[in-house]
């Protein structure tokens, strides 16, 4: 296994950049649609869910220090059943990458280059991400930490400008908010991005001190700037406008005008999406190359990285268009991440509970 | 090791993404300006495209004038199918990024727009921040006319609304795309400037603008277009249209013409501040406004005293008050909800029946350079 150390800021960035990513472009459009002008309290709800989630994924990985979320599974369910579960884990990180791949090139087909094959772009995020992954951990995570400043800035500044078309009128949209049919409605926010960071668990071994409070305050900041961010698109563009747009906040970018002469900054929002979805991706394609390195205990990570490529773009193509993906998101993905975020790791709190204390009864019946 | 290194390097370079997306813009054919109009017979659509001529933006002082813009139209039955269109007229690339604004004839604005609102929206290429303007004048006349002072009509026309978005509130003049996207649900229409042609034969030929008299066969702003739900139902004359955009509390700005003391006297009302409150929910609506004046023609015969200032403003808190209330009236008698009351908390069956009250208060900030007029005994 790599011999790395990430610092509790590294860590934060990382958790945060991770959970900013793709969710920012592609989810406020559905949320406001759904939630109408209390899009923005979703988020909420939806960090602090992540925050608790959180706090379950760290006691498990504080029960076995120094352990990916594959090898726990290997040590608490056995060879065959573990080995299973960690099977299960590649193919889920498998799959994220490759719907963050299919984002990407989605985003930059529709709006950028429609001319350019999605393979294209498939292929040349994932060339380069591979090479960040061979490079290993440290390298990704120092990338991210110079990085945040430069992502964050170019957002939020242009964003602040379009303040000045704010219009309160835009929260009274006549809606009857119900907060349990809204919750259940809106239930992908939680699994997207928040059930995601569950990949976190292959990073955990490599953090040093401060880890609880680097991931728990990372995913804190991530949801404060999603909510803030919906808040923005709501107030600027409006319920009617933002609930029909699939990039909301890429259109506020697009119809910035700064004293008629700065114009079309849509070009610095992609730039900035892309470099965003490099480091998420980059992440995730560790996280299945680790995980595969450490069950089938291959010591090359070049020898899986450069193949994936092709597997992971491949399976980009799998829907056929932005709708079809977006319409998968609302209907199945909060329980499909349920499994890999709530079931397998609460699994292997009690089975390891109970192991623990079928060892103590045997120490017990042998003294 | 170096060699298939290169290998793979140019390899990648192969899948360069810029082989697809190529711009060279010497190639484009870069629009500035859009028309559209709607035959109500067939119900075709006529699009005309202004496109730019570098050769005859770069004319130099001194030398013949060349036509700035060319103006390309088609006609055909989905606004989908023009793009493909243009390149069999087009020897360049058609490029609409760069448009600065549309305008669409009164009669397919009467009709709804909501399929070109769509469209726009829609394509990447297109922003929904263009301005909008209606036409009463024949769009063929209209788009194959040159514009004295900016060879360019497209920028004609945006620089004309530049000098009025200076006073709306924090530069906005809401007469976009997505003033009426933002619009569509609710109940308040959305005014958009009506242009109108001065003249009957297009001013087709660049020399054609050498003429001094720049208001004959040149476009004016005149009256505005209401838009409901995405559809023109009617006119408001200029001094409406100024009136509703600052009751919506969307402009600040107000010349009006008083008479005090049997002259008139003209004043400018600047940084025009309105509230509207509920005395009753849903039955009686109160606005409150209050203006900073400036004297900008004083035609009085007598010396401009306190007391003079005061009556001024009360002839402008009178006048204002009267033309607000006609401006209501207007409202109810024609059905459009000129004052937001439904989307401000009013009733939508019963919002006829709203009582509105207007309390107008003024303050004479800027009196000019002299205090008395000059008088001949």
């Amino acid at each position: 296994m790599e011999q790395a150390n990430l610092s509790g800021w590294q860590l934060f960035n990382l958790t945060l950049v991770f959970i900013i990513g793709t969710s920012f472009i592609l989810l406020p459009g559905s949320l406001i649609a759904d939630a109408k002008q209390y899009g923005w309290l979703v988020f909420i709800w939806a960090f602090l869910y992540g925050i608790i989630l959180g706090g379950l994924w760290l006691y498990l990985s504080s029960k076995f220090p120094g352990l990916s979320i594959v090898q726990i599974a290997v040590q608490v369910l056995g060879k065959w059943a573990g080995g299973f579960v960690s099977l299960l884990y590649v193919l889920f990180f498998i799959q994220i990458a490759s719907w963050v791949t299919r984002n990407m090139s989605d985003f930059m087909h529709i709006n950028v280059m429609p001319r350019t094959p999605l393979s294209v772009f498939n292929i040349m995020i994932l060339a380069v991400c591979a090479y960040a992954v061979v490079k290993g951990i440290e390298s990704i995570a120092m990338v991210c930490e110079l990085l945040s400043l430069l992502l964050t800035l170019p957002f939020w500044i242009p964003f602040s400008i379009m303040i000045q078309e704010w219009d309160w009128q835009n929260f009274n949209v006549p809606y009857v908010f119900h907060p349990w049919e809204t919750f259940l409605n809106t239930r992908y926010a939680l699994a997207f991005p928040f059930m995601e960071t569950v990949s976190f668990m292959m990073i955990f071994p490599f953090a040093g001190r401060r880890l609880n409070l680097a991931f728990l305050s990372g995913i804190g900041f991530a949801g404060i700037n999603l909510t803030l961010s919906i808040l923005f698109t709501i107030g600027v563009l409006g319920v009617e406008r933002a609930s029909h747009l699939i990039y909301p906040i890429f259109i506020i970018f697009r119809e910035m005008e700064f004293t008629n002469f700065i114009e079309h900054l849509e070009s610095v929002l992609s730039i900035n999406i892309l470099l965003i979805v490099c480091i998420k991706l980059s992440l995730l394609f560790y996280c299945a190359v680790l995980a595969i390195c450490q069950l089938f205990e291959v010591k090359e990570r070049g020898v899986v990285a450069y193949p994936l490529i092709w597997i992971i773009s491949a399976y980009a193509l799998f829907f056929k268009n932005i709708v079809e993906n977006v319409n998968w998101v609302k209907m199945y993905l909060f329980n499909y991440y349920a499994l890999y975020a709530i079931v397998i790791p609460a699994v292997l709190i009690i089975c390891a509970r109970m192991r623990k204390k079928g060892r103590f009864r045997k120490r017990e019946t042998a003294t | 090791m170096k060699a298939s290194r290169l290998g793979v390097v140019l390899t990648l370079l192969a899948l360069c993404t810029g082989c697809w997306d190529i711009k060279d813009i010497n190639t484009l054919a870069i629009v500035s300006l859009a028309g559209v109009d709607k035959d109500p017979k067939s119900g075709d659509f006529l699009a005309y495209y202004q496109v730019m001529n570098p050769t005859g933006l770069s004319t130099r002082t001194g030398s013949s004038a060349k036509a700035a813009v060319y103006t390309f139209n088609f006609k055909d039955f989905s606004h989908g199918r023009f793009t493909e269109k243009t390149g069999r007229a087009m020897p360049r690339l058609f490029f609409t990024a760069h448009l600065q604004s549309y305008i669409i004839s009164e009669r397919y604005a009467r009709e709804g727009i909501l399929d070109l609102i769509n469209y726009v929206e829609l394509n990447p290429e297109r922003r929904s921040n263009l301005i909008i303007f209606v036409s009463d004048s024949p769009l063929d006349v209209i788009m194959n006319s040159f514009t004295p002072l900016d060879r360019v009509p497209g920028r004609f026309m945006r620089s004309l609304s530049n000098h009025y978005q200076r006073n709306f509130r924090m530069n906005i003049y809401p007469i976009r795309f997505k003033d009426l996207e933002k619009d569509l649900k609710r109940q308040t229409p959305t005014v958009i400037p009506i242009i109108h042609y001065n003249g009957v034969k297009a001013a087709s030929k660049s020399d054609e603008i050498e003429k001094i008299n720049a208001t004959q066969n040149g476009l004016t702003f005149a009256e505005g277009a209401v838009f409901i739900h995405a559809r023109m139902v009617g006119r408001l004359d200029d001094k409406s249209k100024v009136l509703f955009y600052i009751l919506n509390k969307k402009y600040r700005r107000l010349t009006e013409t008083i008479t005090v003391n049997g002259s008139y006297v003209d004043v400018e009302a600047q940084n025009i501040q309105v509230q509207r409150k509920w005395i009753a929910p849903g039955s009686h609506l109160s606005f409150d406004i209050h203006a900073d004046l400036r004297i900008i023609n004083n035609q009085q015969k007598r010396k401009m005293t306190l007391q003079n200032l005061q009556q001024i403003e009360a002839s402008f808190n009178k006048m204002l008050e009267a033309k607000a209330e006609a401006l209501e009236q207007m409202s109810k008698d024609k059905g459009w909800d000129l004052l937001g009351i439904q989307d401000h908390g009013g009733n939508e069956d019963s919002w006829r029946q709203t009582k509105v009250t207007f309390h107008v208060t003024s303050t004479m900030t800027t009196t000019g350079n002299t205090s008395t007029p000059y008088l001949l005994e």
